[in-house]
């Protein structure tokens, strides 16, 4: 049985529409990312989970119990916000008892699990002081703590990395995994930055417009991306897209774009009759050759900018339609600004949306 | 570096004058306060006086003193109303500074971390009761209050000056209750109602926030001259400057006057003093650090 399973959840507000639909089953212990650009209605879906927003219609279920019209506190949840907010007028051993009011345990059970805590946390020199006191990593451990001690069901947590430099939540990103491999919690975890959801998540949930777009492993997602967006959202630099038409030459499914054609494997036109239709074609960075000359099914394209990033660069380029390409080519190609080239796609690594 | 080396002396300069500005005449009304009558009269006026007395002081709380040369200074016949407005100043601040923040809290709180319909008309109404002139209310609050019976009571004056401190404080908490991190979600995942959250977590974290407010509604309500000599001027209701301002209108008693300001100045100051660690500690921009 899942440990958490969402059903139709739907949120509106108004008029507008912030999720619609919803449906998600997490196994007891794994660690979700809901990833998606801001607005996408990931805040929203923690908050219906959580209790902080009231779903409009569906159900929420946390093991066998239907948690949608409960209150917060009586859900058995925990949450950590952005930015790992406490109560700035309290020491971290009280924000972290604040998380125990009402609870049913008893009270020896209690200082046992917060000794437990602070220990694996090694938080002992922040009790006494204020968040204000304390670093952004600091108040991740007591947000973490204040989490912990309440033993729930499942941890959600919205982009409780989001405000700390990028060098500390790398280290927090590992620290993080691994307490919760620890503890073994089921955890919901929201993100928009994509490096966070790949090197976090046990699985990735592509949200955009208030639906989810995808489900699946990190490599799931990234190879395999089912949709456009998807394709789009992740992966640094972008992928890159092709405007162009599916046709049939000689037999052959051929994507032709301005005057280049491009033959296409069979493989990836599964879902796609070669009818003429306006496709587009998506082919990472990383699948992009750049040439001097101009060989069949070869892009005519002008540098831009050249981005050195120490063990490659990634190429710039304009098409002749003005649309911008990224190409990650090694660090020693003399590439320059306005320079002609031609780029091949490896189009067996390539991907179709319509 | 550079900039703040030769910024030096004229940040000493722009402190000086700052002092100076707010100092000076306090110090030219405590000098005047312990002057001896012969004293006040000499010219060139002493800078400091020769033979400070308390005289002034105890002719104002109704006491006679002899000074030094003999002579004895009587006490002022406007010591009962100098008296009575202590009191009345004291009680009537103290329950403007109550009532204001039991109303402006919640309503500061609400208007700044709540969104609710009409919320730009009702705080466009707080606002437009701050920018009206506080003296074109008084002519029909003075009709209203004669013909409830409230002219020269105590209750009257509170209630009036409630009209000024309450959308002035309020305005000015809004911003930093906004400014507040977003705890009511951290309070509702703890199972505070959010009734519970504005007790036991807003109001206790923007304690420096209240503590200005109180300081500002307290200092408004006993600074007030124009609605206590409308409304309770020479009625046992008179407060402390509707009483020294009798002064004015008497045989002129420059030390006596002096000293009745002097006297007004000390409980104000108190109260700031007091609340002094709040005060500097309010940021508006970032309410806890």
């Amino acid at each position: 049985m899942p440990a958490l399973r969402i059903e139709k959840l739907t949120k509106t507000y108004g008029s507008f529409t912030a999720i619609e639909s919803i449906d998600l089953s997490i196994p007891d212990g794994a660690l979700y990312v809901l990833l998606g650009p801001s607005g996408c209605g990931k805040s929203t879906t923690l908050n219906c989970i959580a209790g902080l927003e009231d779903a409009t219609s569906g159900r929420v279920l946390l093991g066998a119990r239907d948690i949608t019209r409960l209150a917060p506190h009586q859900r058995d949840i925990a949450m950590v916000f952005q930015s790992s907010l406490l109560y700035p007028h309290l020491t971290g051993i009280q924000n972290i008892r604040m998380g125990l009011r009402g609870g049913k345990a008893d009270s020896a059970e209690i200082e046992a699990r917060i000794s437990r805590t602070v220990d694996m946390l090694d938080i002992a020199k922040l009790l006494t002081r204020k968040p204000g006191m304390m670093s952004g990593g600091e108040r991740q451990r007591v947000a973490m703590a204040k989490a912990i001690v309440r033993d729930p069901s499942a941890f959600l947590m919205d982009e409780p990395l989001a405000a700390l430099d990028a060098a500390l939540r790398q280290s927090l990103r590992a620290d993080l995994v691994h307490l919760q491999k620890q503890l073994g919690v089921t955890t919901i975890f929201v993100t928009h930055d994509q490096v966070e959801a790949m090197t976090m998540g046990d699985m990735i949930v592509v949200m955009n417009n208030g639906r989810i777009e995808q489900v699946g492993t990190p490599q799931e997602i990234y190879e395999h991306p089912k949709t456009r967006f998807v394709a789009g959202f992740l992966g640094s630099p972008p992928m890159n897209f092709i405007k162009g038409h599916l046709v049939l030459i000689d037999g052959a499914p051929v994507f032709r774009a301005r005057a280049t054609d491009i033959v296409v494997p069979v493989a990836l036109l599964s879902q796609f009759p070669a009818d003429g239709r306006e496709v587009e074609l998506g082919i990472r960075p990383q699948h992009l050759g750049l040439s001097d000359e101009r060989v069949a099914g070869s892009v005519p394209a002008t540098v831009y900018a050249v981005e050195r990033l120490g063990k490659e660069n990634v190429v710039v380029l304009e098409d002749e339609e003005k649309r911008t390409l990224r190409a990650l080519t090694d660090p020693a190609t003399s590439a320059k600004i306005g320079d002609q080239l031609f780029l091949i796609a490896n189009v067996a690594k390539g991907h179709i949306f319509s | 570096m550079m900039s703040r080396r030769r910024s030096g002396p004229w940040k000493l300069l722009a402190i000086s004058v700052a002092v100076c500005w707010t100092l000076l005449p306090i110090y030219w009304l405590f000098r005047l306060s312990l002057l001896t009558p012969a004293d006040i009269s000499s010219f060139p006026p002493p800078i400091l006086p020769a033979h400070p007395h308390p005289g002034n002081f105890l002719n104002i709380l109704g006491f006679d003193y002899t000074l030094v040369s003999g002579r004895v200074l009587h006490a002022s016949g406007q010591s009962r109303q100098i008296i009575l407005g202590l009191k009345n100043s004291l009680i009537v601040a103290t329950t403007t500074m109550l009532l204001t923040l039991a109303v402006v809290v919640p309503l500061a709180y609400v208007f700044g971390r709540m969104e609710f319909r009409f919320k730009n008309a009702l705080f466009m109404s707080v606002l437009f009761a701050v920018a009206i002139p506080p003296v074109s209310t008084l002519i029909p609050f003075y009709t209203l209050f004669v013909a409830l019976g409230l002219s020269g009571t105590r209750t009257g004056l509170v209630l009036i000056t409630l009209t000024l401190t309450i959308p002035f404080v309020t305005w000015m908490l809004i911003g930093y209750f906004r400014n507040l991190p977003p705890v009511e979600k951290l309070a509702a995942i703890d199972g505070f109602s959010r009734l519970q959250t504005l007790l036991y977590i807003i109001i206790p974290m923007a304690r420096s926030g209240i503590a200005v407010a109180a300081v500002i509604s307290f200092l408004f309500s006993w600074n007030d001259f124009v609605f206590a000599t409308t409304l309770v001027n020479g009625s046992d209701a008179t407060t402390l400057p509707s009483a020294a301002s009798a002064f004015l209108f008497q045989q002129p008693e420059p030390g006596h006057m002096a000293a009745s300001v002097i006297l007004s100045l000390i409980p104000a100051a108190l109260v700031v003093l007091f609340l002094q660690r709040h005060i500097t500690e309010m940021n508006l921009v970032d309410p806890v650090r």
